[in-house]
């Protein structure tokens, strides 16, 4: 009989603590339902501030609620609220959309029931929009389409996919230069030099296959961080953290199928960027190799077309893709000067 | 596909074959009633370890000798992992206790429905272009599961208590079978000891 109290005390005290979770779970969440996915948005931050900043994230096929463990987030955090929304099919969104669904405009119509929602669960705040990578794409679409830019107030456009029929062939040229580099330094050479003749036949990036194998090759490269051995701010959720919050195993396997069914290979929204009339900053690493610094021209160039002001150009000079943990301070002071000057 | 096909295939004829065994044990064994192969559980079922669940089950002993025993179990049980999805299940397995003296090792197997809701509030379009909070129905799942225990089969006690991992996949969900590992934690309890 002791050994059964002995028990039944560890499974109350397992119990309590599962329950005793609070640190995770600051702010605030609901759900958006559009088109057969169920799609998570969890607040944090300033929600007193009236400040909203909606983060879109990248990939397709990223998430947010990761990333809404970041030292750099929670660090903004203090002065405005972040909304962390997991888009269909990726993160943690629940559901099974039909593939058909996997389209930007469907896309653009999800977040349009966040903007809503936000807008109805907090007394209209402001709203601004930053997006990295296919979130600064999924922004810009959002903002060229009809008059939806009159909701948000403003736009962090970082290191954007918005323009992948011409960005793509700049990034397979950084990776036929990164591959000439490795040999040159005689490391794998054979796998190199195989990358590198590959990229030399100006492979059609509008075909899947192809996109696939460049992807390949552009992960083993430092497109995405300048210095891969750069001691950055990860998320501040471990294992623990994992089994102690909303996160689940879902952040591993959403995204798998939406991936190969989402074609954004043939992307060009830099004519229609012209539309939009939102205050943007526009910010981009130098060394970026997913989406090089030409694409960060092209995207300021575009938004608003040339006789619009309210626009600004930060390179951060040190980055790649991942310049919010690679400069991070620099990368808070734009984000902080951009979104108080609102 | 094929794989959970072969699985519930497996599961099927164990089952029927389960079905088979009670019956040629009981008649082999008169002395034993089925009251006497029958059996309580109540577990811990911590999604993800931490994330807090409860579990009642019955357990019904197929096969025993001194050192091999398969039970058949059904239970029905739910889970809360806050901000994130509030499920139930009942699911059936067959399991497999190898004892040493009091110490057993049980390897199970099963196939279970689950039902998860978003846990929270959920907004949709209306079709004059607001949102509105809608009913949460949730998503119904197929649930295969397979969990390794290790427990204490105390003499002459009418209770067990076991502890162990639990894998379970979780169908459809975004056309996938998202993976669920859980730690089960419980007694069972022996209505009439043999």
């Amino acid at each position: 009989m002791k050994k059964l109290a002995i028990l039944i005390s560890v499974t109350l005290v397992m119990f309590l603590s599962a329950c005793e979770k609070q640190g995770f779970y600051h702010g605030d969440h609901f759900f958006v339902k559009n088109a057969g996915a169920e799609m998570p948005v969890y607040v944090k931050g300033n929600i007193q501030s009236g400040t909203f900043i909606l983060f879109l994230h990248g990939g397709p096929g990223g998430n947010a609620s990761l990333p809404s463990f970041m030292p750099v987030s929670k660090e903004l955090e203090n002065d405005y609220a972040f909304a962390y929304w997991d888009q269909r099919g990726s993160g943690l969104a629940m559901g099974n959309p039909d593939p058909g669904t996997f389209t930007v405009e469907q896309f653009v119509d999800d977040l349009d029931l966040v903007v809503e929602t936000i807008k109805r669960r907090y007394q209209n705040p402001r709203i601004v929009f930053y997006g990295i990578s296919w979130g600064g794409a999924l922004g810009s679409a959002y903002l060229s389409t009809s008059n939806l830019q009159d909701k948000i107030d403003g736009f962090i456009c970082m290191d954007s996919g918005h323009n992948l029929l011409e960005g793509l062939p700049k990034s397979v040229l950084f990776v036929k230069d990164y591959a000439q580099q490795q040999i040159d330094l005689g490391i794998d050479v054979a796998y190199w030099t195989a990358a590198r003749d590959w990229c030399a036949t100006q492979p059609d990036m509008t075909k899947k296959e192809n996109y696939f194998k460049y992807d390949g090759y552009l992960t083993n490269t430092n497109a995405y961080r300048k210095d891969p051995h750069q001691e950055v701010e990860g998320p501040e959720v471990g294992a623990l953290g994992t089994m102690n919050s909303y996160l689940s195993l879902a952040i591993f396997f959403n995204g798998k199928y939406l991936r190969p069914r989402f074609n954004i290979l043939a992307l060009n929204l830099s004519p229609a960027m012209a539309r939009i009339k939102t205050p943007t900053l526009v910010i981009w690493g130098r060394h970026d190799g997913v989406n090089t610094i030409e694409m960060g021209y092209d995207a300021y160039n575009s938004i608003g077309g040339p006789g619009f002001q309210e626009k600004e150009l930060v390179i951060l000079e040190n980055s790649a893709h991942e310049g919010y943990i690679e400069e991070q301070e620099l990368f808070i002071h734009s984000f902080r000067g951009f979104v108080d000057s609102l | 596909m094929t794989i959970i096909r072969l699985i519930t295939l497996f599961l099927l004829l164990q089952t029927f074959s389960v079905g088979a065994q009670v019956h040629f044990e009981t008649n082999a064994n008169s002395k034993t009633s089925f009251e006497e192969r029958l059996a309580l559980k109540l577990e811990y079922f911590g999604e993800l370890v931490l994330h807090p669940g409860l579990s009642v089950g019955l357990q019904c002993i197929v096969i025993k000798n001194n050192w091999f025993t398969v039970h058949w179990d059904v239970d029905l049980g739910g889970y809360w992992h806050r901000w994130n999805n509030k499920s139930v299940f009942l699911k059936t397995s067959i399991g497999s206790r190898f004892a040493m003296g009091p110490i057993f090792a049980d390897l199970n197997i099963g196939i279970g429905y689950l039902h998860a809701w978003a846990d929270g509030k959920i907004y949709q379009q209306t079709e004059a272009g607001g949102v509105e909070k809608v009913a949460n129905w949730g998503h119904p799942h197929f649930m295969p599961n397979t969990s390794i225990l290790i427990g204490w089969d105390g003499s002459r006690r009418p209770w067990t208590v076991h502890f162990g991992p639990e894998i379970y996949l979780q169908s459809s969900f975004n056309h996938q079978f998202l993976p669920h590992v859980a730690v089960k934690m419980g007694i069972t309890y022996k209505f009439n000891q043999q």
